[in-house]
């Protein structure tokens, strides 16, 4: 168990766990748990006994957003881009080789719903309200959500919550295919570790494979994709 | 092609053909595009809302006949090409370029009645006007394929499950339905809510790592936004942000909530007062903005200029004041009234006041004209003349007056000139702020 400042880290068997722990803030995203973050990360991408990711949070909520208490510090633009790329943290997640399972609770809010965007299978409880409140702070997301969202529900449902900035409940969520399973709050942690249990069952880079062929296909024409597939095939049959 | 009044910031277009159920002509299309060219230009106009007339959004075009100049029908990308968040209101069927048109608004709220289509029913044939890109990119290949081959058409509740349409409503709650939509988005800031758009469309096109890097350049560039800054501030300090400063110094305009039509901004106001002499000279107070803001908003007028003897200092301590308190609720434009006396016609001194646009520019307004002398001598940088004036009507000679501004190209005003509160607003006159600030002189030119 490493010590983070604020996550909870921990390994079981080939699944590894990851908790934002500032429960007190709603698990508000900070600069700390920034660099919390992208060390986990890199320590999971680089463990070949790990084939899951699990991401869950501490407390009431999920994750209730940026900490705006940290607003506006950087020092210029010019600064503000320099360290959002020093420490790319969301590049980190996007292209993490495992699968991740992210289980959302309470209010999963910007960056909240962004980090579970980036993940791979999202199971909510059915109690939790989702929005994308930036642009009532005059701004955009900044933790991919404005390419996440259209890649996920369609360009008109990210465009309905990026302009309105309204929460919708999880049912609407599923609709919208921002989430594709949804349990009981009291259940939820169970059931985000079955599904992330179940993965991890699974012998070999399989997983890894298809994850690399489907995100990896959805930024190609449809004849480099299915190029991208017979290649990761082959691999896999030469591995055997 | 009509267009109406919506909550302030929006530009509303209606397709005004209900007789042929908005079937789309050349003339139409070039009224389309003509309408998103202005709205594009109209620093005002945050949101477009596009609706129909009658009980059809609009059956397109009959199918396209040999002969037909599309480059003169085409115009889905007249609307796909704003800049601004677009909500299209179906109060009805919407079929073949209809929807083509309707695919490229951003959000879609549909009567519960409409039936929507890519071809005429039954009758498939190649969509023209962009339907065969943008529909495959918002409900996936298979539906678009299933409605562009077989001509089919969907009802509202299907267009809502399949993601072709945000919302379904009654015709009765549409209009309410989308001006809440508007006021939602509308109470966004604005130059974000044209990034989040630009992220998605221009970021869909790209790799998500692509993606990500135009959403953090956007992201950042957003940081020097007064916008941003006034909504962070407000939110840490828990109070609500006073946008009215924000949007005036994004305009350059008078701040002020007023009714936007399409594309211009038409305001009545009283050019011509005395306010000072009206409290006995005392300085301005929260007591006095109360009361002539309540005298402003009793004659339903939208704000005044004040023109006091001499003074520019009162006028604008008074709008400061007023801006504080009372945001957004009247418009006050700070002048003073002086004195010009013509070196070569000393005898034909006259008045002027000089208003001081927010933001920037000097208007003048040549007063009374008659009082001093009978002639009227215009000279440059005058940019209205007096009218009407309700203590001055006596020696005015309209005819006169009309003639110098057509020779002058001189806009006419009608004016209180006050003296006392009651008075003001008792004449005003409609105009576009637009139109102040385009006759205005540079303030720099005016202090030089």
């Amino acid at each position: 168990m490493a010590g983070f400042a604020t996550l909870l880290f921990e390994k079981r068997g080939a699944v590894a766990h990851l908790s934002l722990n500032r429960p007190e803030v709603l698990n508000a995203y900070n600069l700390q748990m920034r660099d919390d973050f992208s060390e986990a990360l890199a320590a999971v991408a680089e463990d070949d006994e790990v084939n899951t990711l699990l991401i869950t949070g501490e407390g009431r909520a999920f994750c209730a957003g940026a900490d705006l208490t940290e607003f506006g510090t950087a020092p210029s633009q010019v600064i503000a881009r320099q360290v959002r790329w020093q420490r790319d943290v969301w590049g980190q997640l996007a292209n993490l080789p495992q699968p991740i399972v992210t289980a959302v609770h309470g209010h999963c809010i910007g960056s909240g719903l962004e980090i579970a965007l980036l993940s791979d299978l999202r199971i909510a409880a059915d109690s939790t309200v989702f929005a994308m409140p930036e642009v009532h702070l005059g701004m955009i997301p900044a933790a991919g959500g404005s390419q996440t969202l259209p890649r996920n529900g369609g360009t008109t449902a990210a465009l309905d919550l990026l302009l309105t900035g309204r929460r919708i409940d999880a049912a609407e969520a599923l609709a919208m295919r921002l989430i594709t399973r949804v349990a009981a709050e009291s259940e939820l942690r169970a059931a985000a570790w079955e599904l992330a249990a179940g993965l991890a069952k699974v012998e070999g880079d399989t997983l890894m494979q298809i994850k690399a062929a489907v995100r990896g296909g959805m930024d190609l024409t449809l004849a480099a994709g299915l190029g991208l597939e017979e290649r990761l095939t082959r691999r896999g049959l030469r591995s055997i | 092609m009509e267009t109406a009044v919506a909550p302030a910031g929006a530009a509303v277009i209606t397709l005004a053909a209900a007789d042929t159920r908005n079937r789309i002509d050349e003339g139409m299309a070039a009224e389309l595009w003509d309408a998103c060219r202005e709205i594009a230009a109209d620093a005002a106009a945050r949101l477009v809302i596009l609706t129909g007339a009658g009980d059809c959004f609009s059956l397109g075009r009959q199918r396209l006949a040999a002969g037909d100049d599309i480059d003169r029908l085409r115009v889905a990308d007249a609307l796909g090409g704003l800049a601004m968040p677009v909500l299209v209101a179906l109060n009805g069927d919407t079929i073949g370029q209809g929807l083509d048109l309707a695919l490229a608004g951003d959000l879609r709220i549909a009567v519960d009645t409409a039936r929507l289509g890519l071809t005429e029913p039954g009758n498939p044939a190649l969509p023209w006007d962009g339907g065969t890109q943008r529909l495959p990119r918002l409900v996936g290949p298979a539906w678009a394929l299933d409605l562009a081959l077989t001509g089919r058409t969907v009802t509202a509740a299907e267009a809502l499950g399949i993601g072709l349409v945000n919302r379904v409503t009654t015709a009765d709650n549409l209009a309410a339905e989308t001006r809440d939509l508007a006021a939602a988005i509308l109470a966004g800031g604005p130059v974000a809510a044209g990034y989040a758009k630009e992220a998605v469309y221009q970021g869909m096109d790209l790799s998500l790592a692509q993606g990500l890097r135009l959403e953090a350049d956007l992201s950042i560039l957003l940081h020097s936004t007064a916008d941003r800054a006034e909504r962070i501030a407000s939110f840490k300090e828990r109070r609500k942000p006073d946008l009215a400063e924000v949007r005036r110094a994004r305009l350059g305009q008078p701040s002020g909530n007023k009714e936007r039509g399409r594309v211009t901004v038409k305001v009545k106001l009283d050019l011509h007062t005395h306010i000072w002499e009206a409290f006995n000279f005392q300085p301005p107070s929260l007591s006095i903005a109360e009361q002539v803001v309540g005298q402003i908003k009793s004659r339903g007028i939208d704000g005044i200029a004040i023109t006091d003897h001499h003074n520019r200092e009162w006028g604008a301590e008074f709008r400061e004041l007023v801006e504080r308190h009372f945001p957004g609720e009247v418009i006050i434009i700070p002048g003073w009234e002086i004195e010009i006396r013509p070196p070569h016609s000393p005898f034909d001194e006259y008045q002027v006041s000089e208003l001081f646009l927010p933001g920037g520019g000097v208007f003048r307004i040549y007063c009374h004209p008659g009082y001093y002398s009978p002639n009227i001598i215009i000279e440059e940088n005058v940019h209205a003349i007096e009218i009407d004036n309700h203590l001055h009507n006596w020696h005015i000679r309209p005819a006169q007056v009309q003639e110098t501004a057509d020779a002058y190209g001189l806009m006419t005003v009608a004016v209180s000139d006050a003296h006392v509160l009651e008075n003001v607003g008792l004449r005003y006159s409609e105009v576009e702020l637009e139109e102040l600030y385009r006759r205005a002189m540079p303030l720099a030119e005016w202090m030089g």
